[in-house]
């Protein structure tokens, strides 16, 4: 029973998660690359960006980078939020659009200016039903105008985008960051295009900017998606190797409880045997004992994983159950049960009559 | 009927080897009524599990209509346990989570009778043992002399060749006795072949037959 709540509860869990990943992974869109450098010691700048945009198939590429502050207004303080400083492309790149205000441009950009474009849900914790464009709020303690409100993506849409704040790329400054270019969003004009486009860019990264294919990557969102599947996969075997063991301790338990029954019930089989009932007929009775003691375990096992999930819901995990899983773990339990059940039905099959009937 | 030759059993208890039966030989027609009577520790309670194909001899000739049952299967003794003999208990041997109704139900259903006919039959046995309107009681909410009764409408509810009752009376007061014995006479009136297994003597006398066993053999 706690084996299969364990499982339900689990593998929703797990699929839940994985949905909302693969959903963020997904609204990225197909036709978009990352490059990130991994070491400090190389960096990119403006004329690499631009070199980069003038490669074939390529429509655009902004640098990027993700800064952490504490985000408050008066005494309101905004928990999760991403910050993405970045430049003026980065709304055409990454398909983000705005329902108010204006974009970055790129005079924020040479200034520096401490200014920003507040997520949905964090414009509305800040400001509640205000209109936050034209006001101020505190990042690092440090005061910043917001320009604009990014569009409502909804909560399993790409990168949480109603829980992201952006700021000019210079400005990340301010917020303890420094302002080389280590990341880049590059926008490929066909997804067909992709495959060819990062072999480009990977030349021209050796060759022209020459950093070593050691210190840097290049993934598509195809790429990241099959990185996904594969800690998918890997969390299935594990979730798969906690099944099996707690199924076996199942098994155990239903073999020790029939045991248990057979030896209380010892007499009962002495009468039923001295009234004609065979071998099989008894192992049939335990048998099908056995069958509906698991069955009820596994029942109230689904029961429990399922409200286990939905209580884990409430705290913003994404639960989302199989119905494949639940009818596997239904005929897990009757198999457990059958398999775990045929010892003691043998055992009470092959029981003398006479012995049986003189436990009474 | 039955044929008992030179049936011999043994057990060890502790060091010692204790003869049950010591070169017992019986014979049993259709439609006898015979009482085995001994004390206790006679050998009497073997004797009846044996005639019950509950246990085995060690040595002898047991036929049972005619057919030698010491080479028989586990599975054919319980055939012929449920279709030839009907068994009476001294503590009746009702399953006490079944009632009345079910409790007869259960040979009738191992000999593959669907629910319905052995319903029916169960019904109608229940009614000539005098139990009519008890059919949902549980074992618990009867007296010994009903249960005894439920036990004997078991017991003929699949039209046994033979009944065995082993102290059938042993657990019940001596008017409730006195019905249960008034019952198997009626039986035997009717030709129904029966033996008892007794340690009193006023239950034998209601028999056609005594027969005394002592220390494993019968005089």
């Amino acid at each position: 029973m706690i084996g299969i709540a364990s499982v339900i509860t689990l593998v929703g869990i797990g699929n839940g998660t994985s949905n909302d990943v693969m959903g963020q992974v997904q609204s990225l869109g197909t036709d978009i690359l990352t490059l990130s450098i991994r070491s400090s010691d190389y960096t990119l700048d403006y004329e690499n960006i631009n070199e980069i945009e003038s490669i074939q198939n390529i429509e655009t590429a902004v640098p990027y980078k993700t800064v952490s502050s504490t985000v408050s207004r008066g005494n309101t303080i905004s928990q999760k939020s991403n910050i993405i400083a970045t430049t003026a492309d980065y709304f055409e790149t990454t398909n983000t659009t705005i329902s108010d205000g204006r974009l970055i441009t790129n005079i924020d950009i040479e200034n520096s200016s401490k200014v920003c474009l507040l997520g949905s849900d964090i414009a509305q914790t800040l400001f509640n039903l205000a209109n936050p464009i034209g006001q101020t709020i505190k990042l690092n303690g440090d005061s910043y105008k917001v320009i604009g409100i990014l569009t409502t993506k909804g909560t399993s849409m790409g990168n949480d985008v109603d829980n992201t704040i952006i700021i000019p790329f210079t400005t990340a400054k301010y917020l303890g960051s420094d302002t080389s270019i280590s990341n880049l969003y590059i926008k490929v004009n066909n997804e067909d295009n992709i495959d060819q486009t990062t072999e480009i860019i990977e030349n021209y990264m050796e060759n022209s900017a020459g950093i070593s294919e050691d210190y840097y990557s290049v993934s598509s969102q195809e790429s990241m998606l099959d990185a996904m599947n594969n800690v998918n996969s890997s969390f299935s075997l594990l979730l798969g190797g906690i099944a099996s063991i707690s199924l076996i301790v199942g098994g155990i338990g239903v073999m020790n409880v029939m045991l248990v029954s057979v030896t209380e019930r010892t007499g009962e089989i002495g009468i039923r045997k001295s009234l004609g009932a065979k071998r099989k007929d008894i192992l049939v009775q335990f048998l099908i004992e056995a069958l509906i003691i698991s069955l009820i375990g596994g029942l109230l096992g689904v029961l429990i994983g399922i409200s286990f999930g939905e209580f884990l819901e409430l705290f913003s995990y994404d639960f989302n159950p199989s119905t494949g899983i639940i009818i596997l773990s239904f005929f897990t339990s009757a198999a457990i049960g059958l398999v775990f059940g045929i010892f003691p039905a043998y055992k009470a099959a092959k029981l003398n009559p006479i012995d049986a009937l003189r436990t009474l | 009927m039955i044929k008992l030759k030179n049936i011999k059993k043994s057990f060890v208890l502790g060091e010692e080897k204790v003869k049950a039966l010591d070169d017992v030989s019986l014979e049993i027609e259709k439609g006898d009524f015979i009482a085995i009577i001994g004390p206790s520790g006679s050998g009497k309670s073997t004797l009846m599990n044996i005639l019950g194909l509950l246990d085995v001899p060690d040595s002898g000739e047991y036929l049972f209509d005619e057919k030698e049952v010491s080479n028989l299967s586990d599975n054919d003794l319980a055939e012929i346990r449920n279709k030839k003999i009907g068994f009476v208990f001294q503590n009746f041997n009702l399953l006490p989570k079944m009632n009345a109704i079910e409790n007869i139900q259960v040979p009738l259903l191992y000999r593959g009778m669907t629910d319905k006919e052995s319903k029916d039959r169960a019904l109608e046995v229940l009614k000539k043992v005098g139990l009519k309107g008890r059919e949902q009681h549980l074992p618990s909410q009867l007296s010994g002399g009903q249960q005894q009764r439920v036990a004997i409408a078991r017991a003929i509810a699949g039209n046994p060749e033979i009944i065995l009752a082993d102290e059938p009376t042993g657990a019940l007061d001596s008017k409730t006795s006195e019905e249960v014995m008034e019952q198997l006479k009626e039986l035997n009136e009717k030709g129904q072949t029966i033996i008892l297994i007794t340690h009193d003597i006023n239950v034998a006398k209601k028999a056609k037959k005594i027969i005394e066993i002592l220390d494993g053999k019968l005089k």
